[in-house]
């Protein structure tokens, strides 16, 4: 669903990647790995289109706008409204998607994140959420937003030990039903016992 | 040594030198204002050139706006700053004639009002650019900010023209007028197109200094990395 | 299987989510009739009593003054829920077209400076000692509506550029402040003009019909132009 071809971008005159290949198909999970300011962020804004002026071709694969079967998590952000409980900000996102899901399928999805309860779903600002619980909310998000293809950077950003074992299953069902997905995380217990495929960036010999 | 906007610049400098010598010892006194009124051969040439900076402005905004990724802002700074160049140049040799022949250092006449908002506009542009980090969206953010500027010129004129003649009639001495006679007229025209090209010529100069200063810090940079 | 909504419903949904955003935190929509409130205050002192004969004029000019900067405040504040978390990066990589992001705020502006403008516009009534009428004069309700739009047409896009602005409180004003005389301009003179006459003479139509030119020069420049200042950098 996703080819990158020859992909080459340098950021301020410093090059970050040249010639880089590789194909996301039905199924396929792939690590990108490599060292504080290697790039990997910078690769996953490419892909997403945040960013452009890269040489080469990103080319999706599948019906209409692709943003509406990706779905992306930010390394160090949410993407969610501090003021608003964790249900409106669901709802919001979900709708932009054209998915108006019932109430009791959001508070199903809060409560398998351990984001139970009335109060934590609807009542608090999740500008009281801890960082964890953020990431939670954002993971929930992506689990209902059912996306085909996901773009991860550094989904266990925050989590505990439970929470990235959930996770890992998450991630493994999701690849088990014909979802594809890329992630950037430098925890290698995450990929245990999950086939996939590593990108190294940075350069040699360095 | 000379490349051609720089030797355009010299050869307009000096071609408005010799203007300057002929509105000063040349062309006759004026009956109503004396020999104040020459100013006007710097005033006047210096408003048409303020107002041929936001042209440019606009023309390379546009051109910036069709590929923000791959654009530089080179050109339109350069604009913006020479144009504020000439609109605070306008607006002192306004405000000096104004003083003997309105009796006032200022008054809010629809070309100087008009004057007096275009130079906060390229003042804001300028700080605009300064407050945005390097990258698309800055060429994006300041090239919509340089339409609007070039947009607004013309509305605002035209607002203020009105304004003022349903406010002030006709009190105040209307600068140039079709009394002038033909030496005097010829003069600023010839100052009026002098002008043009000094302002183009240190748009291009400029530009040029733009560039070179951003190859210079991009090749330090990489020799650090 | 869901589909993605129409331009349409994108700009409802996130329209409907920015109100919701100003009831969640109600200062957003209290702050700019506070500051309007101090603005006709500072006027008081700083204006001596008027004749009878120009107070109307005077009510027309600090209202509108008032209605300015109470708008600052409000459109400064535009694409504040936004900036934060990265939720405009999660917008662009949702499937909605950028037109309709740009519309929904425009609405929402308007919406929300419609309320303020007309606490504004009340109050001033109240302190300079006026008639209530005029609230419900069509021509003075239709004249700040007019402006209203010239105001928030060239706010929400000076807010769009000014977003990855250092000290976006500061510039942005000083953008706004020149940009909207036109606009002002036109609004102050045209109601003065009806305050005056209560008549459609050609002086009333032709700063109405600038007004009018203004609001369309400026609504589709932020719609054409807006969407471009909203994409992201590295």
């Amino acid at each position: 669903m996703l080819k990158v071809q020859g992909l080459t971008f340098a950021f301020k005159n410093r090059p970050l990647f040249e010639n880089l290949s590789f194909e996301v198909g039905d199924r396929s999970l792939i690590r990108i790995a490599g060292a504080n300011g290697s790039g990997k962020s910078t690769l996953v804004s490419l892909i997403t289109g945040l960013i452009s002026g890269a040489q080469g071709e990103i080319i999706f694969d599948g019906p209409n706008d692709y943003r509406s079967w990706t779905s992306w998590i930010a390394a160090d952000a949410n993407g969610l409204i501090p003021s608003l409980s964790a249900t409106a900000n669901l709802e919001f996102w979900l709708r932009l998607r054209g998915r108006n899901l019932p109430n009791e399928v959001l508070e199903s999805a809060l409560s398998d994140w351990g984001l139970s309860g009335v109060w934590v779903q609807e009542n608090l600002p999740i500008s009281r959420f801890s960082t964890g619980m953020r990431r939670r909310l954002a993971l929930a998000r992506l689990d209902l937003e059912a996306s085909r293809l996901w773009i991860l950077d550094e989904p266990l950003f925050g989590l505990d030990d439970a929470a990235c074992q959930k996770f890992r299953n998450n991630l493994e069902r999701h690849i088990a039903t014909g979802g594809a997905a890329i992630v950037v995380t430098h925890d290698e217990r995450l990929m245990i016992g999950l086939d996939h495929e590593t990108i190294k960036l940075g350069r040699q010999g360095n | 040594m000379f490349d051609k906007p720089r030797l355009s610049l010299v050869a307009t400098i000096i071609a408005m030198i010799v203007q300057w010598l002929l509105a000063w010892f040349w062309v006759p006194v004026d009956d109503a204002q004396g020999d104040v009124y020459r100013i006007i051969y710097l005033h006047v040439p210096a408003a048409f050139a303020a107002f041929t900076s936001a042209f440019v402005l606009a023309v390379a905004s546009i051109l910036a706006l069709r590929s923000p990724n791959s654009s530089k802002l080179d050109l339109s700074k350069a604009a913006t700053e020479v144009g504020l160049v000439f609109t605070i140049l306008t607006l002192a040799t306004g405000s000096i004639w104004g003083k003997p022949t309105w009796g006032t250092w200022w008054t809010w006449d629809a070309r100087l009002t008009t004057t007096f908002l275009l130079a906060l506009m390229y003042g804001g542009w300028l700080l605009l650019h300064n407050a945005i980090p390097e990258g698309p969206s800055r060429v994006r953010s300041c090239s919509i900010l340089g339409l609007m500027i070039a947009v607004d010129v013309p509305i605002i004129y035209k607002s203020v023209t009105w304004w003022r003649t349903l406010h002030q009639p006709q009190t105040i001495l209307r600068s140039g007028g079709s009394t002038m006679d033909g030496d005097m007229l010829a003069l600023l025209l010839s100052g009026i197109a002098i002008m043009v090209i000094v302002c183009l010529s240190m748009i291009f100069v400029r530009r040029q200094n733009i560039r070179l200063q951003e190859s210079l810090e991009e090749k330090s940079l990489r020799g650090v990395v | 299987m869901s589909h993605d909504p129409s331009s349409l419903q994108s700009t409802l949904i996130i329209l409907r989510h920015s109100l919701r955003i100003d009831i969640a935190a109600k200062e957003r929509l209290i702050t700019p009739v506070f500051f309007a409130a101090i603005i006709l205050l500072l006027f008081s002192f700083a204006i001596p009593e008027q004749p009878p004969e120009i107070r109307s004029r005077m009510m027309v000019a600090e209202s509108l003054l008032a209605i300015f900067f109470a708008m600052q405040i409000a459109l400064s504040r535009t694409f504040e829920a936004e900036r934060q978390d990265k939720v405009f990066e999660h917008l662009r990589l949702s499937p909605v077209d950028s037109t309709a992001f740009i519309l929904a705020k425009l609405l929402h502006v308007l919406l929300v400076g419609s309320g303020v403008s007309f606490f504004t516009l009340l109050l001033s009534l109240i302190l300079q000692g006026q008639d209530f009428s005029l609230v419900t004069d069509p021509v003075v309700l239709g004249g700040c509506l007019l402006t209203l739009l010239g105001l928030t047409g060239i706010g929400v896009l000076l807010a769009a550029i000014t977003l990855r602005a250092d000290g976006q409180q500061i510039i942005f004003p000083l953008l706004y402040f020149p940009l909207s005389i036109p606009v002002l301009l036109c609004a102050s003179e045209a109601l003065i003009q009806w305050l005056d006459t209560h008549k459609w003479d050609d002086t009333m139509r032709g700063w109405a019909t600038m007004l009018i030119a203004f609001d369309a020069i400026y609504l589709t420049m932020t719609l054409l132009l807006g969407s471009e200042s909203v994409d992201t950098d590295p």
